[in-house]
């Protein structure tokens, strides 16, 4: 019950400051995503607060960290206040839940919450997580400081030590709080996803075809094991798609604000995994192309990408080039751990066969991933004989799961350290949520659910 | 109720048959099946570990094991006789997996279960090791104090022919 209740009062927390943001960018959302995303942004902002403390030599202390994080939360819901003085809220709630809804919510929910439990009964079982964060943020709390004791013992057999301070951050966060082990954080930023998830596949689907593909989605053995083994990709995974959904929103409705948003969802992206940064700069045509076609002044579309990218790029300079650089004992720099012999494409081809063959289809796909990227091809199939022409939301989805599929293989072209049994295995959970947009918008399935709606107004 | 409100309520609880028959289906199609088995089984884990009185510290030796106990009868060790600050070599992986079967944890991880330092053969600071960590067939573990650079350049001959391995 105690520990219920600190989970409750964090997850407020979270709220608060997600809720905050939301409003600075004029996101309007029903409830119930809103909810989720703000969650998920109110932990992202709590997994910088340690970190930026640290920039600034601040101990990590409860008292610090909290009081930094309550501070920011006023900060950043400024507007929200002054917005709800102008135009005080109108609390009508409809909630209704249709029956038909329950079979996969029901389904899911039990997956999660076991999956919960788990990362609240059990400690930190994963390589990546022991011989990196999760020794740093046990020292931080005791020593009050991320750059700790841990940093004197003999570090050359991990880089673990300088990926992401993230995770360091939302342990030490959640240990002050209470936690006997510290990953309650991601129970919270898997529930916030599949509820936006949820919500944005009803945009254009019954709910109950929503609720279907979302069971295929959790269906996937390899994302599902990271809604307990707490590391950085699911949570990148999130970010990513999210980043991608306000981008693609932005190509419909050219509003800045969403792309400003994906932007900073983006941010998140690469503050948690920098190589991220790699992949949206992949993305950059697909924006530059979005402009010429609505015949945008390019000139002002050229400044807003550099900005967008200028705005990720930070997510990637504050971990990965001034800290590790700059505060850690040990540096490690980026060209250190770049291949030497760009011109040699062989290693790029041979990850993207590797990738394909062993990964995605082969062997182990089927391990990995259970019948998820079969479905995808099923319905690219589907889509391209049947009606021989993609919807275009289907379409930017399909050139995200591109960027994904040609991107993984890169950044183990451009960084040889990068393995594929395990970053690139973990590097393609991005590519699942974008597969799952792709099908929802393919018109097979846009029509189907229009059968359904009418069949059941009849 | 008109025929609207029935026509609608029958076309609901089919479409909630369908959704139903549907998953079940799925999660026992081929590989679905035996992966949900496994999930199932998380929820007896739980009903079992909501039951539990475990302790913090019991919920750790059992996920973390065998050599988290070693680990920790190290720390216990060190303690014990009150050494100051040593620097333990630990034996390469390879051949603590011939003699006993289990591997020892890299030195962070080491140094996270137990606070204290340790080095592999092959780091680059191995001169500075104090002490030696040896495990013998049987499972006997001995903590020795290290004497002279050559009584450790005797035990780094010694490990040369095992790779150090994770």
């Amino acid at each position: 019950m105690k520990y219920l209740l600190i989970l409750a009062g964090l997850a407020t927390l979270h709220f608060i400051t997600g809720y905050g943001i939301l409003n600075l960018f004029r996101i309007r959302l029903k409830l119930f995503p809103r909810i989720g995303l703000a969650v998920i942004l109110g932990i992202l902002v709590a997994s910088m607060v340690p970190f930026l403390l640290q920039l600034i030599y601040i101990p990590i202390t409860a008292g610090n960290v909290f009081g930094t994080l309550i501070a920011l939360t006023g900060l950043l819901n400024i507007r929200s206040v002054t917005d709800l003085k102008k135009h005080p809220p109108q609390w009508t709630f409809k909630f209704r839940l249709r029956l038909y809804e329950l079979p996969a919510m029901l389904l899911i929910s039990f997956m999660l919450f076991v999956s919960a439990w788990r990362c609240f009964y059990y400690p930190q079982y994963t390589r990546d997580g022991m011989s990196g964060p999760e020794p740093i943020a046990a020292y931080a709390v005791r020593e009050h400081s991320l750059i700790n004791s841990v940093f004197r013992t003999n570090l050359e057999s991990t880089n673990n030590q300088f990926k992401s301070p993230f995770l360091v951050d939302l342990q030490v966060i959640y240990t002050y709080a209470g936690f006997p082990f510290a990953s309650m954080w991601l129970p919270l930023l898997v529930i916030g996803f599949y509820i936006f998830l949820y919500h944005a596949l009803s945009e254009r689907l019954h709910p109950v075809i929503s609720g279907l593909l979302l069971a295929c989605f959790i269906f996937t053995p390899e994302a599902y094991a990271y809604t307990f083994l707490c590391l950085f990709d699911y949570t990148n995974m999130a970010l990513l798609f999210l980043g991608f959904y306000y981008l693609f929103r932005f190509f419909r409705t050219r509003q800045l604000n969403e792309f400003y948003f994906s932007a900073l969802l983006m941010f998140f992206a690469v503050f948690v995994r920098s190589e991220t940064l790699v992949l949206i700069a992949m993305a950059s045509p697909a924006m530059l192309y979005s402009a010429w076609r609505t015949k945008e002044n390019m000139a002002k579309a050229v400044l807003h990408i550099a900005a967008f990218l200028l705005i990720c790029a930070i997510g990637y300079l504050l971990p990965a080039e001034i800290y590790n650089n700059l505060y850690l004992p040990k540096g490690l720099t980026t060209e250190s751990m770049m291949n030497s012999d760009l011109g040699n494409l062989q290693p790029f081809f041979q990850r993207l066969s590797d990738m394909t063959t062993l990964l995605m289809f082969g062997g182990s796909g089927k391990t990995l991933w259970a019948y998820f990227m079969q479905l995808f091809i099923l319905f690219l199939a589907a889509e391209l004989i049947f009606k021989r022409k993609l919807d275009k939301v289907a379409r930017n989805w399909l050139i995200a799961v591109l960027i994904v599929y040609i991107g993984l293989p890169f950044l183990g072209y451009l960084f040889p350290l990068i393995t594929l049994y395990d970053t690139t295995k973990r590097g393609l959970l991005k590519i699942l949520p974008l597969m799952l947009f792709f099908m929802a918008n393919t018109q097979l399935l846009i029509r189907l659910s229009e059968k359904i709606r009418k069949w059941e107004e009849a | 109720m008109n025929a609207v409100k029935i026509n609608r309520l029958l076309s609901q609880a089919a479409l909630t048959f369908i959704s139903v028959a549907i998953l079940f289906i799925f999660s026992h199609a081929g590989k679905n099946k035996e992966w949900f088995q496994k999930i199932t089984s998380y929820w007896e884990d739980y009903k079992e570990q909501r039951a539990s009185t475990a302790s913090t510290e019991e919920i750790r030796e059992e996920r973390w094991g065998l050599t988290y106990q070693i680990c920790k009868s190290i720390r216990k060790n060190i303690a014990d006789r009150h050494i100051k600050n040593p620097l333990i070599l630990l034996e390469p992986n390879s051949y603590v997996e011939k003699t006993i079967g289990i591997k020892m944890p890299e030195p962070v991880v080491f140094y996270y279960f137990t606070g204290l330092r340790a080095v592999w053969t092959n780091a680059s600071n191995v001169n500075e090791a104090t002490h030696i960590l040896r495990f013998q067939k049987g499972g006997t573990m001995r903590i020795d104090s290290i004497a002279s650079p050559e009584q450790l350049q005797q035990f780094l001959n010694f490990y040369k022919p095992y790779p150090q391995a994770l």
